[in-house]
């Protein structure tokens, strides 16, 4: 997995922020797993909540919550105001 | 549909070409070869892109040499151009296609805008408020299963044991079987023993109503995500808080709903903690002792029970995690979360239903066989006496139980009828109150005045239907003190007044006085001791003998000192009682 430029995990992301989401960092089997779930490369992610072990999510349509670890190997980039994909 | 099968018909699912031109390549040679028949070639290849280990070592094996080479040498072509991101990128291009499909149907706001759902759970999941929420939210659940519930259990217990109990004797002296051991087995064995327990029959009604309620709004997802932190002190994730909540039901569904787990050691820990929640059987003994021994602050007493349950699952779980389960890591934690929903009221409904009916069969027949039992037990004299015309305290019931009675005197109910009963809950643990309602019910008889006085059929039905009335008017008025507002001071004695004072002598008796104490430490005795046979059975089924017996053996002596903390140090401290 190459590094993206202008990407942070998921995780730092903090409440609220509409990010996109640009890679997965992790093994194959959590690669895989995550992208199952609807989290591929380009969709847009957003933090709803935070538990303080696990962070609730917005992808798409559908609502998860997921743990650090996973929030973790989700790399995204926060699009600059005004522009779209 | 229609419309949707065409248009997938005139744009046919493809991935891009460098995977799709492997697809059909591999499609075509496993559609060839016979040995791998039983999978649908297509599906098969891609499941092979993917990297499906079971499917692979399939493929390899069945296919044979030449197969397994162009498999690899697909792998390897499409490796060169995706690199490790092959499996990813397939997944990606059926979300593409669902995408493509869902913006040619489905019209939306360009801006999407803050729905129900959001700000329902920027409150409900929020990080410091989240977990005060949901305390709040089963306190209300367990008002509503004792106080609310009560006033019916009330009136099924008063129809069963005045009415039905007549009406019996009554059939019986037509058939000129009255007065002998027949009457005594019907009356005083079936109906006291099932009839005291189907009395709790509400009680279920209004919990599962609750739990119904809250699976289908959806809030039970987010009490997963919101008790995810103090999961993770059991060693666990939020995932394994839903066969927990499933287990304040009755834990061998529970049991069996930790396969939704990701991991073999999540389940197993989860399926050892499981029965420390508080099963809806254990409920009724609870009920009954607390109505006897704090008849003000019943609901209290119970919530409290609850919480000991779970904080001995908490204790339990770091525990068990710095020990058997030490070098193994957790699975991850992943949940989706429904959107919220108004619960409809036939889902509620049949939630209440299913789970009620199961549970009065459950009364018609290992209840009523233990009850049977216990009646014989009960019936044959040890002592002086005839058959069935036996002094309980000269029964062989007593002389059974007497042997395990010194196992519980330090704990403060040391009596042959309470452990008697304990036993029997070994089977189910609703028994537990038929059997102390068969023991303790024949002394209360004597000291209450039998109910001669001669009810016609239409007195007795009028009163049946009058009880239930005044029934829902107690629960109407029961219903502001469930957010804390008492309106009526000083309820009546619940319990019948001739059982509650058998109940009580029988743990002044063997506490030394100290009775309230030794109720306190047999309600906790029965919230912690070994799961009931169903429940061992499921554990065996799941997880294999060694762990039922460690689940067997440690939850005994578990609750053993549970109870004898309570009540030995209760008396240290010199709590009256």
């Amino acid at each position: 997995m190459q590094l993206h430029n202008h990407s942070i995990p998921l995780m730092f992301v903090g409440q609220g922020v509409r990010t996109r989401l640009v890679g997965i960092n992790g093994s194959q089997r959590t690669a895989h797993r995550l992208a199952e779930l609807g989290f591929v490369p380009g969709v847009e992610v957003s933090v709803v909540a935070d538990s303080g072990s696990a962070l609730m999510v917005t992808v798409g349509n559908t609502r998860m919550a997921l743990g650090y670890p996973l929030a973790q190997a989700l790399l995204v980039a926060i699009p600059e105001k005004g522009s779209s994909r | 549909m229609t419309t949707v099968e065409m248009f997938i018909n005139q744009a046919p699912f493809r991935y891009p070409s460098p995977i799709e031109t492997e697809l059909s390549h591999l499609a075509e040679l496993f559609a060839q070869t016979p040995a791998l028949a039983v999978y649908p070639p297509r599906w098969l290849a891609i499941q092979a892109l993917e990297g499906d280990e079971s499917l692979l070592n399939d493929i390899r094996e069945l296919g044979g040499p030449a197969v397994a080479a162009a498999l690899d040498a697909s792998l390897e072509r499409l490796h060169e151009i995706y690199g490790d991101d092959l499996d990813v990128a397939l997944v990606d291009q059926r979300y593409r296609f669902v995408h493509t499909i869902a913006a040619q149907a489905v019209r939306r706001p360009v801006e999407a805008p803050v729905t129900l759902s959001d700000r329902i759970d920027r409150v409900v999941t929020h990080r410091w408020l989240g977990i005060p929420i949901f305390l709040a939210v089963m306190w209300v659940v367990f008002k509503l299963t004792t106080d609310v519930a009560a006033p019916f259990v009330d009136w099924l217990d008063g129809v069963l044991s005045g009415p039905v109990s007549r009406w019996t004797v009554a059939l019986l002296a037509m058939v000129g079987a009255d007065g002998g051991w027949v009457e005594s087995l019907l009356v005083d064995g079936v109906i006291a023993g099932v009839g005291g327990v189907l009395a709790f029959v509400p009680v279920l009604l209004s919990l599962y109503f609750a739990l119904a309620l809250l699976e289908d709004s959806g809030y039970m997802a987010r009490a997963a995500f919101v008790m995810d932190r103090l999961m993770r002190t059991l060693g666990l994730h939020g995932k394994s808080f839903l066969p927990m909540i499933v287990g304040f039901g009755c834990s061998v569904p529970a049991i069996y709903a930790t396969r939704t787990l990701d991991s073999r050691r999540d389940r197993i820990l989860t399926g050892l903690l499981v029965p420390f929640m508080s099963c809806s059987a254990r409920l009724p003994v609870y009920v009954l002792i607390a109505m006897v021994f704090f008849p003000t602050s019943a609901g209290q007493v119970i919530f409290g029970l609850y919480l000991t349950g779970i904080v001995v699952a908490v204790g339990m779980g770091a525990l068990l995690r710095q020990t058997l389960f030490r070098r193994q890591p957790q699975a991850p934690f992943v949940l989706e979360l429904p959107p919220y929903r108004m619960p409809t009221l036939r889902g509620v409904w049949r939630q209440m239903w299913e789970r009620t009916s199961s549970f009065v069969r459950k009364a018609g027949t290992i209840i009523l066989a233990t009850s049977i039992v216990v009646w014989l037990l009960l019936a044959i004299p040890i002592g002086e006496g005839s058959f069935a015309e036996t002094p309980v305290d000269q029964s062989a019931f007593a002389a059974v139980a007497n042997a395990a009675t010194p196992v519980f005197a330090p704990l403060g109910f040391g009596r042959w009828e309470t452990s008697g009963a304990l036993v029997t809950g070994l089977i189910a643990k609703e028994v537990v109150v038929g059997t102390l309602m068969q023991v303790y019910g024949s002394a209360a008889e004597e000291s209450s005045t039998p109910g001669d006085e001669p009810a016609t059929l239409a007195d007795d039905l009028t009163s049946i239907v009058n009880g239930f009335g005044e029934a829902i008017g107690a629960a109407l008025r029961a219903l502001p003190g469930i957010v804390g507002i008492n309106l009526v001071h000083a309820e009546e004695e619940p319990v019948v007044e001739g059982l509650a004072a058998a109940i009580r002598t029988g743990f002044a008796a063997s506490s030394g006085g100290h009775s309230t104490l030794a109720a306190l430490a047999f309600m906790v005795f029965v919230l912690l001791y070994t799961p009931c046979v169903a429940a061992l059975a499921a554990n065996r089924h799941e997880f294999g003998t060694s762990w039922m017996l460690v689940s067997l053996l440690g939850q005994f002596a578990i609750a053993w000192l549970a109870a004898f903390v309570v009540f030995q140090g209760g008396v240290l401290l010199g709590m009256q009682g």
